[in-house]
């Protein structure tokens, strides 16, 4: 079965978080594929790379990072929802004059086409 | 094709997400999936047009962005009469246009779209 899976939750929101990523990691032991996880609303907010919550505090950004490495998993965040809440890439760093981006790989600023077109081929969509 | 239930549930200026909630339904219809939209518990203040007198902040009004929904092919457009009661919404404040249904219809209406998000 492949799945999609929807982050609408902000980082702070660190059970949540910690939630999703271990249904992730039971979904591919079991052999299920995550076609790719998109970041929507107050979620695009776990792609922001200047989050530095205290060293003893779960870090979203951190652990997104990691899982999709090592499954090879899409992070793919949403470049209106992102713009709006001050997350970007070098790109539109540049082209917004502004000093730094924060928006770094492996996550990648798509639109929402991507996600509905990928949606074709995914038989579950789960939300966070 | 996939058929997409959008609930939307959150106040029209809490944050921007009622915006976000209603560009994901109108987008979803352009890639060729079928959208359904539920307007649930504060998701119902949404619908409500502000009244003459309110100061001209610089806000998108969610109530005029829903209007327009059935230009982007989604017929089938509801609201939920229990959160209407709770918050002492005349249901017939409601435009026409929109399918008013009780809680309980919720269920078979779920079950009926490939995905349900809620937004």
């Amino acid at each position: 079965m492949k799945l999609t899976i929807l982050v609408t939750s902000p980082p702070t929101a660190s059970l949540t978080v910690q939630q999703a990523i271990q249904f992730i990691e039971l979904a591919v032991r079991e052999g299920q594929a995550i076609d790719n996880i998109f970041f929507y609303m107050d979620g695009v907010n776990n792609a922001n790379a200047y989050l530095h919550p205290a060293s003893d505090e779960f870090n979203a950004h951190h652990a997104w990072s990691a899982i999709a490495e090592k499954f090879n998993i899409p992070l793919l965040v949403c470049i209106t929802a992102a713009e709006r809440r001050g997350v970007i890439d070098k790109k539109l760093a540049l082209q917004n004059g502004a000093e730094g981006a924060n928006l770094k790989a492996p996550f990648l600023q798509v639109g929402l086409s991507d996600f509905f077109e990928r949606l074709h081929s995914v038989d579950r969509l789960v939300q966070f | 094709m996939a058929t997409i239930l959008v609930i939307l549930s959150k106040t029209p200026h809490g944050s921007a997400s009622a915006k976000d909630g209603l560009d994901f339904a109108m987008s979803a219809t352009g890639f060729g999936h079928h959208v359904d939209v539920v307007f649930i518990d504060d998701g119902v203040f949404q619908l409500m047009t502000p009244i003459d007198s309110a100061p001209a902040y610089q806000t998108k009004q969610p109530f005029k962005i829903a209007k327009s929904l059935s230009f982007f092919d989604i017929d089938n457009v509801y609201v939920c009469e229990q959160s209407l009661a709770k918050r002492m919404i005349d249901k017939e404040a409601i435009s026409s246009e929109y399918t008013v249904i009780e809680a309980h219809d919720m269920r078979a209406i779920i079950e009926s779209h490939k995905f349900v998000v809620n937004l």
